[in-house]
């Protein structure tokens, strides 16, 4: 606390100098006056009296020089100085100032910019309680894959035990139709265990958190409502809590509402509204009870390490293969058991992309260091006069030393603030890509962490590019530098090989982002390359909810009031302007999946074993969906009108299914689904028999990225959804259709909700969105690095070239040509060139394997690609430094011996 | 005349302090010369570094300063002591003492033996 306000007191004396000076001098002199006057009364002479109370006194300069020092803060004092002086030298060197600075603030602001979105995902606290406890726990399949939900009775038996976690809770994401006061909507939700705010410790803003008695099977229907929800729907009315909500026509009682910050802890899902769970929670198996999977977030006991709970909890599954039903036992066995940090969970698909930006944004920070090292060196050269100077005057060479590193710091301070100002610019370009696909990116800031990270990585580049230059500078030779005159150019080979290994090394990084941003560039031109197997132009989508029952339609009045709606609904749609074709399916591309089946070709059901292997997805059509989707059918035909409930069942069948069961030709083949069908010898609760009337090309319906799967097509008419999609193709712009999709359906039947509302091209855009925002940001820091690389060549070059002048001249007054002194300047140069390509490629290609997981189609040590970026490295580099070679081979041999 | 000692280093704050105390408020000199007294002529004090070691005292809070009359009609700067340099001088007083006390227990060991 005192040394606070020492400090405080101190750091105010370092201004108003003068003034206190002044106070001081008057303060000294009063008090030698009394001493004087004192004196004189003890008889002593007006002289005499005045020598002694000087003698007593002691030296009056020594007094004020001590008094300044306990006054002021004399390291400050210096450093000051430094400042000034350093501020003064960069004025000398206006153009030395501005590349430095330039070069620097565009490597803080890329770093700013990342490290932004690198914070705002992997490190800021999630908004929970104690977060750091909080896990997510998935089995990954021993086939490999993603991972994937938890059966309800393990959830409950982890639960029951208390072990290895504190607490366990389980999700489900769903869609609730809302109907009552005001439209009928559809809004994304979610099903949650009655402990899942407590877990998360997160309390409602109104009315009251779920109950335990809540999770029971038999108790009443409870939901807690989003504040965006409530604000919109409900008028943010305070009574909320407590009065009923229709979702998917059961009434829910509402127990409170949502924080306004609360954010799901699941990537890109925003449920509006949570229902309780109500199941019977038994950790046992009921093969007579449909499986309930769930998504599973934990609270780990303190002090717990990840490690030893994942093993805990792989040990205990080990042990309950065995209460396992035989078909999920063999489903089960090597199935691994993930507990990951909440957070790397939320931060999903991005991770690995931001990471590899973060080290791609360090190297071309790198770069600029290297540069600014590089003009620090050229100018201690140049500075050699000045410095030997000065300790010939006496400056000590940690002070000389010292003052390099503040000059690099005011370099670095300017860069900071202006790399700042580039950071931010950067931070919203990078929020305006805003993407549903991405959320994350609209809490990307500039907050206090990332100002810090910015000011600490100015520093560290500071010491980094102000060491060399201020070890190297501080060692000149006095006698050696005063000698020669201070414009020097021969005999001068000081820190040549460091600066030439700042040039090898720039010319490797900048390689190594080179080779990274162009294996990006060339997976996305493969990726967009792919045929997706659809025609994406002008064609607008939407999703709609039927108000009946959901779940398969197993009785007939469902099943003829869907199939009456779609029926009704079709013509309308067609006969829209602009329309070509109107058609539905339960499935589009880049949703997850729906509905699948198990299917077998011989007359008896295949062994258990086999099942797996046999699950294919059901997508029901109705005929025009091939021709609105632009998919090619390959062989046979698309469905008719004919195909209905009263005709045989019917299938198309992709090529991959084709290809993978019937080797031969697939086309009138028949095959059993175990989904019953509305069909002529279909019965309800039996496996359908279906012959294979078409071919459809693959459909990459999982994205671009994604390999086509086995699918069965089906003719709505014998399958019918009670939520499909509707497919518009148009001949205009697919967006002016909304409106008229929307009134068209409202008009047939206002409790059914049409939502999700997409142009094809929008949905496929937002499914690359990531690939896309990490390529052009790579390419991006790709481009900034070859600029710096280029600069610190052509800067490291045109030094060489001038301190070779002399040489220069000999050479050409001896007879040497123009060619031969442009060769050997050049080749002086292609060797550094070579010789960092060489080091950048051997990077390149030991850490290829840290890329390949952000590849599509290219190998990561494609050859093009690697043959590619040297090309143009190479030749990049050495046009920069043909420019001060040329301006070599120009030299007037009269003019420059004569400098001698 | 016995040869004058030299003020050790850190006394001279606590002698000021403890002038300060007994004299109530007082100008640079006036401090310097009640030291030199007071200490029976004993210590030599540098008028010269009163000034640094009041500044010190000042910053640190225990000291106040103003600029006033002196009583012959001169202007002057009179410190007095402040209520943290009360505390202060307290503190001080008795970590001297105890400081003195065990010197005094320690130095006297071997004549006991002797």
């Amino acid at each position: 606390m005192r040394h606070g306000r020492v400090f405080v007191r101190r750091l105010s004396g370092l201004f108003r100098k003068d003034q206190r000076d002044r106070e001081l001098a008057e303060e000294i002199e009063s008090n030698l006056q009394m001493h004087i006057d004192d004196n004189r009364r003890a008889g002593m002479s007006a002289e005499e009296a005045r020598r002694q109370a000087l003698i007593k006194l002691g030296g009056v300069e020594a007094t004020k020089e001590a008094y300044r020092d306990q006054r002021g803060l004399p390291l400050f004092d210096t450093f000051l100085q430094d400042i000034r002086y350093g501020l003064r030298g960069l004025r000398r060197s206006p153009g030395f100032a501005l590349t430095a600075v330039l070069t620097l603030a565009l490597g803080i602001g890329a770093t700013t910019a990342i490290f932004s979105a690198v914070y705002a995902l992997l490190i800021r606290p999630l908004p929970y309680h104690d977060p750091d406890r909080l896990v997510w726990v998935a089995e990954r399949p021993r086939s490999g894959g993603a991972s994937g939900a938890i059966a309800e009775p393990d959830m409950i038996a982890w639960r029951e035990r208390g072990r290895p976690f504190e607490a366990v809770a389980g999700y489900a994401f769903n869609e609730y139709t809302l109907s009552g006061a005001g439209d009928t909507v559809r809004i994304p939700g979610a099903m949650v265990s009655g402990n899942f705010l407590s877990l998360l410790g997160v309390a409602p803003q109104i009315g009251r958190d779920f109950a335990p008695a809540d999770d029971r099977p038999g108790s009443a229907a409870v939901a807690l409502l989003s504040d965006a929800l409530w604000r919109e729907r409900f008028s943010a009315d305070p009574r909320v809590a407590g009065t009923t909500v229709n979702l998917d026509r059961e009434a829910y009682t509402v127990a409170g509402v949502l924080p306004p910050r609360f954010r799901f802890p699941d990537m890109g899902n925003a449920p509006q509204v949570l229902a309780v769970l109500r199941t019977p929670g038994s950790s046992a198996f009921n093969v007579e009870e449909p499986l309930l999977m769930f998504q599973v977030v934990a609270r780990l006991r303190p002090r717990d390490s990840l490690a030893s709970v994942q093993r805990d909890l792989q040990a205990f599954q080990q042990t309950r293969l065995r209460d396992y039903p035989v078909p999920l036992a063999r489903m089960a066995e090597g199935r691994k058991l993930e507990v990951n940090p909440l957070q790397r969970h939320l931060a999903g698909d991005s991770r690995k992309p931001l990471i590899v930006l973060l080290a791609a944004v360090g190297l071309v920070m790198l770069i600029a260091c290297a540069n600014i090292a590089n003009l620090q060196l050229v100018r201690a050269v140049a500075r050699r006069h000045e410095v030997a100077v000065r300790s010939a005057l006496g400056a000590a060479r940690t002070r000389i030393a010292r003052q390099f590193l503040t000059e690099s710091m005011v370099i670095s301070a300017f860069a900071a603030l202006l790399g700042l100002a580039i950071g931010a610019l950067a931070i919203d370009a990078i929020r305006e890509w805003q993407s549903p696909a991405l959320p994350w990116l609209a809490s990307v800031g500039l907050d206090p962490y990332v100002f810090g990270f910015t000011m600490g990585v100015a520093v560290v580049a500071a010491v980094l590019f102000g060491a060399a230059p201020a070890i190297t500078g501080s060692r000149a030779n006095v006698t050696d530098a005063l000698k020669t005159t201070p414009l020097r150019m021969s005999g001068v080979r000081d820190h040549r090989l460091l600066r030439d290994t700042f040039v090898v090394g720039e010319v490797a990084l900048a390689l190594v982002l080179l080779i990274a941003a162009g294996l990006l560039v060339r997976s996305f031109r493969d990726l967009m390359r792919t045929d997706p197997g659809y025609d994406p132009h002008n064609v607008l989508t939407a999703k709609l909810q039927l108000p009946l029952p959901a779940g398969p339609p197993g009785e007939s009045k469902e099943y003829k009031q869907i199939l009456a709606f779609a029926s009704e609904m079709l013509p309308r749609l067609q006969a829209l302007p602009a329309v070509r074709y109107a058609a539905l399916s339960s499935q589009l591309p880049l949703q997850p999946r729906h509905t699948a089946t198990m299917v077998w070709f011989g007359p008896t059901l295949p062994p258990r074993e086999t099942w797996l292997k046999l699950r294919v997805p059901l997508i029901s059509v109705t005929p025009n969906l091939f021709r609105a989707m632009g998919t090619t059918i390959v062989a046979g035909q698309a469905f008719s009108e004919d195909d209905n409930e009263s005709s045989p069942g019917v299938a198309i069948v992709n090529r991959a299914f084709a290809r993978q069961f019937y080797p031969g030709d697939a086309l009138g083949k028949r095959f059993h689904s175990m989904v019953s069908e509305h069909c002529a010898g279909c019965a309800a609760g039996q496996p359908a028999e279906l012959q294979v009337v078409g071919i459809a090309a693959d459909v990459h319906q999982q994205g671009l990225d994604h390999a086509a799967e086995p699918e069965v097509y089906l003719p709505f008419a014998q399958a019918p959804e009670v939520s499909f999609n509707i497919v518009l193709a148009t001949n205009g712009n697919p967006g002016m259709l909304s409106a008229p999709l929307r009134s068209t359906v409202f008009a047939l039947d206002r409790q059914a909700p049409v939502y999700d509302i997409a142009t094809l091209e929008q949905r496929l855009s937002e499914s690359l969105a990531q690939r896309r925002l990490t390529m052009f940001l790579l390419s991006a820091f790709a481009a900034l690095a070859l600029l710096l690389a280029a600069i610190g060549v052509y800067g490291v070059i045109s030094y060489a070239v001038v301190q070779r002048t002399q040489e220069i001249g000999i050479r050409v007054a001896q007879g040497a040509t123009r060619g031969s002194v442009l060769r050997l300047i050049l080749w002086q140069q292609a060797r550094m060139i070579l010789l960092g390509s060489a080091a950048g490629l051997a990077v390149a290609i030991a850490l290829s394997g840290v890329m390949s997981s952000l590849l599509y189609g290219v190998k990561p040590n494609d050859f093009t690609t690697f043959a590619l970026s040297w090309i143009v490295l190479t030749s990049i580099a050495l046009l920069a430094s043909a420019a001060p070679a040329l301006r070599a081979t120009r030299t007037d041999p009269c003019v420059t011996l004569r400098y001698e | 005349m016995a040869e004058k000692k030299d003020v050790r280093q850190g006394t001279l704050s606590l002698m000021i302090l403890k002038t300060l105390e007994s004299m109530g408020s007082l100008h640079a000199y006036g401090i310097a010369r009640r030291i030199e007294q007071i200490s029976g002529d004993l210590l030599a004090v540098q008028y010269g570094t009163i000034y640094p070691a009041l500044l010190k005292l000042e910053q640190e809070g225990h000291v106040a300063s103003e600029w006033t009359s002196s009583e012959n009609n001169r202007r002057a700067k009179y410190y007095r002591l402040t209520r943290a340099g009360r505390r202060q001088l307290e503190k001080e007083l008795s970590e001297w003492q105890e400081t003195t006390a065990v010197m005094a227990r320690f130095l006297s060991l071997g004549k006991e033996h002797a």
